[in-house]
């Protein structure tokens, strides 16, 4: 087999890591991701077996759980998408095995781009780029919402002022230039 | 303007998009023997109150759900704001 090279979403060999004024953008590049839906009439061996195989209660709406394994967020109504670092042997094939028939799982690991973004300029960069109330998200707080059209997932890790920010894969360079060229303009 | 969703409380209106009357939510019985005259008014036929209305809207740059708003046309005032799920549902539907 021909001798193939892995690059990151924005194209690059190793993860694009930019400090612009007072806020560190950092490609992440090792993350693994699944989509987690649950089956309708399920919700009894659903949450069972979500406790057994994450660690962790499952979030409430517009919420982030997580421990040193996976991290589970909210994206809708029984529907959530799980993260875990790469080397994580085959998430989505893990999950399967554990849901059983409670859940449809699909693996998104190549359908978004994360970006990790801290600093103490976040606030006012967020709420130039969405009109999500970022200033009021509290640490494991987590929404869906359009950054420049595209919609994009943020994360608030902790108490910190560290969010990651999912987006669109395809968009990976949209995106970015949109963070980058907001982090410039503060 | 300001949707008060359900789920995640208040969001920006440019998040959801209007699909229209929410009687779209009854959908006839396609076997029953009168099935091409209630489709035809389900499909084409829409009221148009001036007051009180229905319709669906769908959270399409947020959690992707459909919600039932109840807004007056006259002053565009929400008045309610339900997960359609919990909509169809409560009607007896699964």
């Amino acid at each position: 087999m021909a001798s193939l090279t892995a690059i990151t979403a924005l194209g690059g060999i190793t993860a694009c890591d930019k400090t612009i004024g007072g806020i560190r953008i950092v490609e992440i590049a090792d993350c693994c991701l699944a989509s987690l839906a649950m089956r309708r009439g399920k919700a009894a061996s659903f949450r069972k077996a979500a406790k057994k195989a994450l660690g962790t209660d499952l979030p409430a709406p517009g919420q982030w759980t997580g421990n040193d394994t996976h991290g589970v967020i909210w994206m809708g109504p029984d529907q959530f998408l799980v993260e875990a670092e790469t080397g994580t042997a085959d998430l989505a094939g893990g999950l399967a095995a554990s849901f059983g028939g409670a859940a449809s799982i699909t693996d998104q690991s190549d359908a978004w781009v994360r970006f990790d973004i801290t600093g103490k300029d976040v606030p006012a960069m967020l709420e130039r780029l969405s009109a999500a109330d970022t200033r009021l998200m509290q640490g494991g707080a987590a929404v869906r919402t359009p950054i420049h059209h595209m919609l994009c997932v943020l994360v608030r890790r902790d108490a910190y002022i560290s969010f990651t920010i999912y987006g669109p894969r395809a968009s990976a360079q949209s995106l970015h230039h949109a963070l980058t060229a907001t982090a410039a303009s503060l | 303007m300001i949707i008060e969703h359900p789920l995640l409380g208040p969001r920006d209106s440019q998040e959801f998009t209007c699909l229209g009357d929410a009687s779209l939510l009854q959908r006839p019985d396609a076997f029953a023997g009168d099935a091409a005259d209630t489709f035809f008014d389900y499909q084409y036929l829409r009221d148009n109150p001036a007051g009180t209305h229905r319709e669906l809207w769908y959270h399409e740059m947020g959690d992707r759900s459909w919600l039932v708003l109840t807004r007056d046309t006259r002053t565009h005032e929400i008045l309610a704001v339900e997960l359609a799920s919990d909509v169809v549902t409560s009607g007896g539907r699964s």
